[in-house]
């Protein structure tokens, strides 16, 4: 800056500075005259605007720090919990039971150590890659149960015997490691007409797993000076048609109406951190590194604290961390961001005017069933209203804004996020848009 | 486009107008009587619809000259006639719309067929005869369970409207 101010003052013809001067720092000098020049003569107002910049700057590179430094206790408290558990490798007997019993398997894997993706490798790729979710029996509990084998008792004159208590069956996420001898079944998206239980279990898994990605999109979507907090998933069955999550907002915000333009916008969001194929690992952590992973987070200290008062002071809170960004949740999620196809935000709605809360709906699909865009257009419609199954039935938020959206003349969300083919113009089946820039100037009060 | 073909429909030939109706008559007949016929593809296809018609109008249950003609030329055999009514019509009633179900069979093994027909199975739903190994929609999938709750909201909406304008 200095030189080139010096160089400004010399003189301004460009002939006599070019003999002594480096061409790199003439280039560099004529680049500050321009700014200089261009950003008004008030040298004051270019000042201001380099400080703003420096502010936001400062902002992002604080973020990042803050999601760097929860990943690093993450790393550590999972190094430290793998030392405890294994300070020696055992060995423990996985049975797998595939859909025939030709793919039945017995296999000696290591304790703590191996996880149900790595059974499944061994049997094959193809079922390594289409299970989403394990279901494990614990193959001790029956030894080990000190309750019920067969009881007969006489009950209005006949006999009534009860079974021995059945070992549970647990739902295992497919990336974290097993403790013990069991039973192993992998479950898929498509399975048997008649399996409704694993369906089931299946589908929550995923619509929890597109709920805590929401999360992570809306940290990203909104500015940075705003305060957001992530207040709860809320118990919502898949067939009320979307998957949400309570929000708490900046308090300036509550006049605020989400446009379509945001959605896309939060769409593309999702779409890159989706694109980038997150593993989900879990982790049981204590409360104090819990506490100390999520300090800055008053929400999230809400509800670890909730946690510890349902559970007992000295109960693990579970955490999800999946690239950079973490989340606290009880039930399984999908192994990888991969299996995901379809995802799109649908809407952002008010709940509350006095508390601020807002819910944040999104659908999405997996990429075993895919669906026509016209059929997709109608589940689209339908997740664009409230979802109501959860909140009580006097609540406050308006029922007008929920606009009644015309059937035929309905624009699909999913549509703007298509690329089409230069050489065709046909939308491209696997090609979506990712938003390159990190903050846009619409989302945002 | 010629006409047999136009707006996806198909118009089959089969041989002449008499003859095909003849044939079809023949086929239907079969179908009441046995509730599971192996045919070709086409002819299959052709006699869901007249199947399909049938039970609609003995469904009905007028006594009209209209459905007396129909069923007299159609269920030809006193017996049809009498099981279209006693068995048929109460299998169906609260069925709405395909009776009739069609799964394809493999011809690969066959060495006397000429042209590569295709063959299928065709069959009056809810018979008494051990179960067609056709796949069915699963419908605890994501996609279907997705689909059905949003047909019944719509379907809910729909009685609403209707009621509020009754």
């Amino acid at each position: 800056m200095i030189v080139c101010m010096l160089i400004m003052n010399l003189n301004k013809n460009s002939r006599f500075i070019s003999s002594f001067v480096k061409p790199t720092t003439r280039k560099r000098a004529f680049l500050c005259w321009n700014k200089l020049k261009t950003c008004s003569s008030n040298i004051s107002v270019y000042t201001a605007s380099h400080n703003e910049h420096r502010e936001t700057s400062l902002i992002e590179s604080r973020e990042k720090n803050e999601l760097q430094r929860r990943s690093l206790l993450f790393d550590e408290a999972k190094k430290q919990q793998l030392a405890d558990r294994v300070p020696r490798i055992e060995k423990i007997e996985v049975k797998y039971k595939g859909r025939v019993l030709t793919d039945d398997a017995v296999m000696f894997m290591n304790k703590n150590l191996s996880t149900p993706y790595h059974c499944a490798m061994h049997i094959g790729t193809g079922v390594a890659n289409s299970s989403v979710l394990a279901v494990v029996t614990p193959s001790d509990a029956q030894s080990n149960s000190t309750s019920v084998s067969k009881v007969q008792t006489s009950h209005d004159g006949e006999l009534v015997t009860t079974d021995p208590a059945k070992p549970e069956q647990l739902l295992w996420d497919i990336h974290s490691p097993l403790p013990f001898d069991c039973e192993l079944q992998l479950l898929k998206f498509t399975m048997n007409n008649t399996l409704q239980w694993q369906h089931e279990q299946v589908n929550k898994a995923y619509w929890r797993t597109c709920s805590v990605i929401l999360g992570a999109v809306v940290q990203e979507a909104f500015k940075e000076n705003q305060k957001i907090g992530l207040l709860k998933i809320p118990e919502i069955s898949v067939k009320s048609g979307a998957f949400c999550y309570d929000l708490l907002l900046d308090p300036g915000m509550r006049d605020w109406e989400a446009k379509e333009e945001d959605l896309v916008f939060m769409s593309k969001v999702a779409r890159r951190i989706i694109s980038r194929n997150l593993k989900f690992e879990k982790l049981e952590l204590e409360a104090g590194t819990a506490l100390e992973i999520f300090q800055e987070d008053e929400q999230k200290m809400n509800t670890i604290s909730e946690l510890l008062h349902k559970n007992g002071q000295d109960s693990s809170i579970p955490v999800y961390r999946f690239g950079e960004y973490m989340d606290i949740m009880e039930g399984p999620l999908i192994s990888n961001t991969a299996h995901i196809f379809h995802y799109i935000v649908t809407a952002l709605h008010q709940v509350s005017k006095e508390t601020n809360t807002w819910r944040i709906q999104g659908l999405s699909l997996p990429e075993e069933l895919k669906l026509h865009h016209s059929v997709w257009s109608v589940l689209e419609n339908r997740a664009r209203k409230l979802v109501t199954e959860d909140l009580p039935e006097n609540c406050d938020h308006d029922t007008d804004k929920s606009k009644k959206f015309n059937m035929h003349r309905y624009e699909s969300i999913e549509n703007k996020t298509k690329n089409r083919s230069k050489a065709t113009g046909q939308w491209l089946l696997k090609d979506w848009m990712t938003s390159a820039e990190k903050i846009d100037p619409t989302v945002s009060n | 486009m010629p006409r047999g073909f136009a707006h996806g429909n198909v118009f089959r030939k089969l041989g002449g107008h008499q003859r095909r109706l003849k044939l079809l008559k023949i086929l239907v007949n079969a179908l009441i009587k046995n509730e599971r016929i192996e045919t070709t593809f086409t002819k299959a296809h052709e006699t869901q619809k007249y199947i399909h018609r049938l039970i609609d109008i003995a469904k009905q249950s007028t006594n009209d000259a209209y459905t007396k003609d129909m069923v007299g030329y159609w269920a030809d055999d006193d017996s049809n006639k009498r099981k279209l009514f006693s068995v048929l019509v109460p299998r169906f009633a609260e069925h709405s719309g395909k009776y009739t179900r069609i799964a394809m069979l493999p011809t690969w093994h066959i060495k006397d067929i000429d042209d590569h027909k295709k063959m299928a199975v065709l069959e009056l739903k809810g018979n008494p005869l051990p179960p067609l190994p056709v796949k069915e929609d699963n419908p605890h999938t994501l996609q279907n369970v997705l689909i059905t709750a949003a047909k019944n909201d719509w379907k809910a909406a729909k009685n609403i409207q209707s009621e509020s304008s009754n």
